[in-house]
C-alpha cells in the first residue's frame, strides 16, 4: 500500500466526481463534499529506517535555517531480546487538539485553523519564546534569522496546492502517512482503525494528532538515555561544516 | 536506562540571559516600591524617599532587558494591538508599563513636593501594579507545565521571596534615610531572605521527586550557593550585623542570591530536555550573550541612576524655585 498515492488518487477522484463540469480546485483543504478535514499524521515505525530524508526534505521545502529542525528523526540504540537494536522516533509538531502553545502566545500569533493545523503568524510574532517554553515536545524553536517562532506547518502551502507535506512525499519507506481523520476512507483513518496506535506524552493532556504504529513503551514519554552522540559532540567540539572557515568559504 | 542516542539534536535556549536580568531587576523594583510604601506608612515620607528613588531607577531599567530578550523587539507594540487574556505574558505587558509609569510619576511628584492628592493615588497605583507584576512574573513561569522545575507550588513562592529580599537589599545598598528606617529594612530583609530559605528548603526537600529533579537540573554547588550566600548570609547579616557596611553587605548578598537563583532556575530548566533524559549546554558566564546582558543591564541601571539623580539634585530644585521666584520678582 503506497498511502500517499492512494491519498492523492482519492482526493482527485472525489473532487472530479463532485464537480465534473468545473475545473477541480487543487487545494486538499477544501474537500469536494464540503466537510472540514482534521489533518493528522501516522508514523509507521515499522517502516522508518532513520534515513533523515524527511528531515532534509522539510528543511529544503521550508527553508529551515541551519541548526534548526521542523522535523527530525532521533535514532536511539535500545536493548532488545536480540541485543542492542536501533529505534527511530520521528518528531515534529503534533498539531495537538489541546495545544499549550496557543494560550501562551501573548499576541495571538499562534493559532489553529479549522482543519486542526497549528500555525504561527510570522508577521505578528514578537519572538518572546513563550510558546517554545510551553511545548512539551520541543517541536518549536526560535528562528535565528527571522527572530520568530518556527515549527512544522504540515506544509500547509503544499496542501493548498494539492500536494502532500514534503516529509510524507519524500519518505522512501512510506512510514509517514498523512490524511484527514474525518474521512473514514482516508489512509490515516484506515491505519488508525486497523492498528494499535499511540501518541507521545499522553500525560501532557495535549491530545496530539501525530500517531505512531509500533512505538516502544520506552519512547512514549521522556526517553531515558545515557551519553551517546550528544556527549561525543560536546567532546569533539563544533562539526566541520559549522566551523567559521567553512562558512567563509561557502559565502565566498 | 533505555539506551543511547545515536542521532540527536540540541534545542537552543528560547529565553536568553537577558531574561534573568529582567526578572531580577523588575522583582527588585517592585520590592523597593513596596518597601517605600511600608516605610512611608511607618516612618513618614522622608524615610521612604531613598526606597522610592531605588524603585524609580530599577523600574526605568527593567524594560531594557525585557525588550532585549525579545527576538523581534521592534514589534513590541503587537502586545497592545489585540487582547490575549489567556496569556499571562499579555497581562504582564500591561502591568509592566503601568508599574513603570506610576513609579516614575510618583517619584517626580515626590521630588517636586507637589500634587499630594494625585501622588497618593500614583503610589497606590504603583503598589497595586507592582503586586500585579510580582504575580505575573511568578505566574507566567509557574503555569508552564512543560517545565516541571517551574510548574509547582514552591518555585513561584521562592521567586517572589527572593525578589522581595533583593529589592530591600537594593535599598540598603543605596542607603537608608535614618537608623530607624535602616532597622526596618534589615528586619524586612531578614524576614524575606529567611522565609525564602525556608521555602527553598521545603520546596526541594519535602518532595523527593522535586529534589531529584532540582539536582538533575542544577548542580548542588549552585543550590548551596543560593541557599548559603544568597539567603542565609543576608538574613544573618541583617539580623546580627551592625552599621552601614554590614547593611550594604547584606543587601548585596540578597541581590546576588536573587540573581543566582534566577540564573540557576532559568538556565537549569531550559537546559533540561523535555523529550529525553539529557541536558543541553547552558550559556557560560563568559559567553557573549551573558556578558552582553550583564553590561547592558548594569549600564542601563547606571544611566537610570544618573537620570534620577539629575531630577533629584538639579531639575527639581530649579522647578521648585520657579513658581516662587515669579511672584517675588513681581513684587520687587
Amino acid at each position: 500500500m503506497t498511502t500517499r498515492r492512494n491519498f492523492l488518487t482519492g482526493a482527485v477522484a472525489r473532487e472530479s466526481d463532485a464537480a465534473p463540469a468545473e475545473a477541480p480546485t487543487p487545494s486538499l483543504r477544501r474537500p469536494a463534499d464540503g466537510h472540514t478535514p482534521r489533518w493528522a499524521m501516522v508514523m509507521d515505525l515499522r517502516k522508518c529506517i532513520g534515513c533523515q530524508a524527511c528531515t532534509v526534505a522539510c528543511a529544503m521545502e521550508n527553508t529551515v535555517h541551519e541548526g534548526s529542525y521542523r522535523t527530525h528523526v532521533p535514532v536511539y540504540e535500545i536493548e532488545s531480546e536480540f541485543g542492542p537494536v536501533p529505534a527511530m522516533l520521528p518528531r515534529m509538531c503534533n498539531h495537538c487538539e489541546n495545544p499549550p502553545c496557543i494560550p501562551a502566545c501573548p499576541v495571538k500569533a499562534t493559532y489553529q485553523t479549522n482543519d486542526g493545523i497549528v500555525l504561527v503568524d510570522q508577521d505578528a510574532c514578537v519572538g518572546c519564546g513563550y510558546c517554545v517554553q510551553a511545548c512539551p515536545y520541543e517541536a518549536r524553536h526560535l528562528d535565528h534569522e527571522s527572530g520568530t517562532a518556527d515549527k512544522c506547518t504540515f506544509c500547509v502551502h503544499r496542501l493548498d496546492a494539492g500536494l502532500l507535506p514534503a516529509c510524507v512525499e519524500t519518505c522512501v519507506g512510506g512510514a509517514r502517512v498523512f490524511g484527514d481523520l474525518r474521512d473514514p476512507e482516508s489512509a490515516v483513518s484506515r491505519l488508525l482503525a486497523e492498528h494499535d496506535t499511540r501518541h507521545l506524552k499522553p500525560e501532557a493532556g495535549t491530545r496530539p494528532q501525530v500517531y505512531y504504529i509500533g512505538l516502544d513503551d520506552r519512547l512514549v514519554s521522556e526517553v531515558e538515555i545515557e551519553e551517546g552522540a550528544r556527549a561525543l559532540r560536546r567532546t569533539a567540539g563544533p562539526a566541520p561544516d559549522t566551523a567559521p572557515d567553512t562558512k567563509h568559504h561557502e559565502e565566498a | 536506562m533505555t539506551g543511547i542516542d545515536l542521532i540527536s539534536v540540541d534545542q537552543a535556549f528560547a529565553w536568553r540571559p537577558w531574561a534573568v536580568a529582567y526578572f531580577l531587576v523588575i522583582g527588585a523594583a517592585v520590592a523597593a516600591a513596596l518597601a517605600e510604601e511600608a516605610l512611608r506608612l511607618l516612618r513618614g515620607p522622608a524615610a521612604a524617599r531613598p526606597a522610592l528613588r531605588v524603585a524609580a531607577v530599577l523600574a526605568l531599567s527593567a524594560p531594557l532587558p525585557l525588550l532585549a530578550d525579545l527576538h523581534q523587539p521592534a514589534r513590541f507594540l503587537n502586545f497592545y494591538l489585540g487582547a490575549a487574556p489567556r496569556s499571562v505574558m499579555w497581562w504582564g505587558a500591561w502591568l509592566l508599563p503601568a508599574f513603570v509609569a506610576t513609579t516614575l510619576m510618583a517619584t517626580v511628584a515626590d521630588t517636586l513636593g507637589r500634587w499630594a492628592g494625585p501622588a497618593r493615588l500614583l503610589r497606590l497605583g504603583m503598589a497595586a501594579s507592582g503586586l500585579g507584576v510580582l504575580a505575573y512574573t511568578a505566574g507566567e513561569t509557574a503555569i508552564v507545565a512543560a517545565r516541571p522545575l517551574w510548574h509547582n507550588a514552591g518555585f513561584p513562592v521562592v521567586l517572589t521571596l527572593t525578589a522581595l529580599a533583593s529589592g530591600v537589599g537594593a535599598v540598603l545598598i543605596a542607603g537608608a534615610a535614618d537608623r530607624a528606617a535602616a532597622r526596618l529594612l534589615r528586619m524586612a530583609l531578614a524576614g524575606s531572605a529567611g522565609a525564602g530559605l525556608v521555602a527553598l528548603g521545603l520546596w526541594l526537600l519535602a518532595d523527593p521527586d522535586m529534589a531529584r529533579l532540582a539536582l538533575s537540573e542544577m548542580p548542588v554547588a549552585v543550590l548551596g550557593h543560593v541557599a548559603g550566600l544568597g539567603l542565609a548570609l543576608p538574613a544573618l547579616l541583617a539580623l546580627f550585623g551592625r552599621g552601614a557596611v554590614s547593611a550594604r553587605l547584606a543587601g548585596a548578598a540578597a541581590v546576588w542570591g536573587a540573581l543566582a537563583f534566577r540564573w540557576a532556575l532559568f538556565t537549569g530548566a531550559q537546559a533540561q530536555s523535555r523529550v529525553e533524559t539529557a541536558s543541553y549546554l547552558p550559556p557560560a558566564l563568559t559567553d557573549p550573550a551573558t556578558l552582553q546582558s550583564v553590561t547592558g543591564t548594569a549600564g542601563m541601571i547606571a544611566l537610570a541612576a544618573v537620570l534620577v539623580a539629575v531630577l533629584d539634585l538639579y531639575l527639581a530644585p530649579a522647578l521648585r524655585r520657579g513658581p516662587q521666584a515669579g511672584p517675588r520678582a513681581g513684587k520687587a
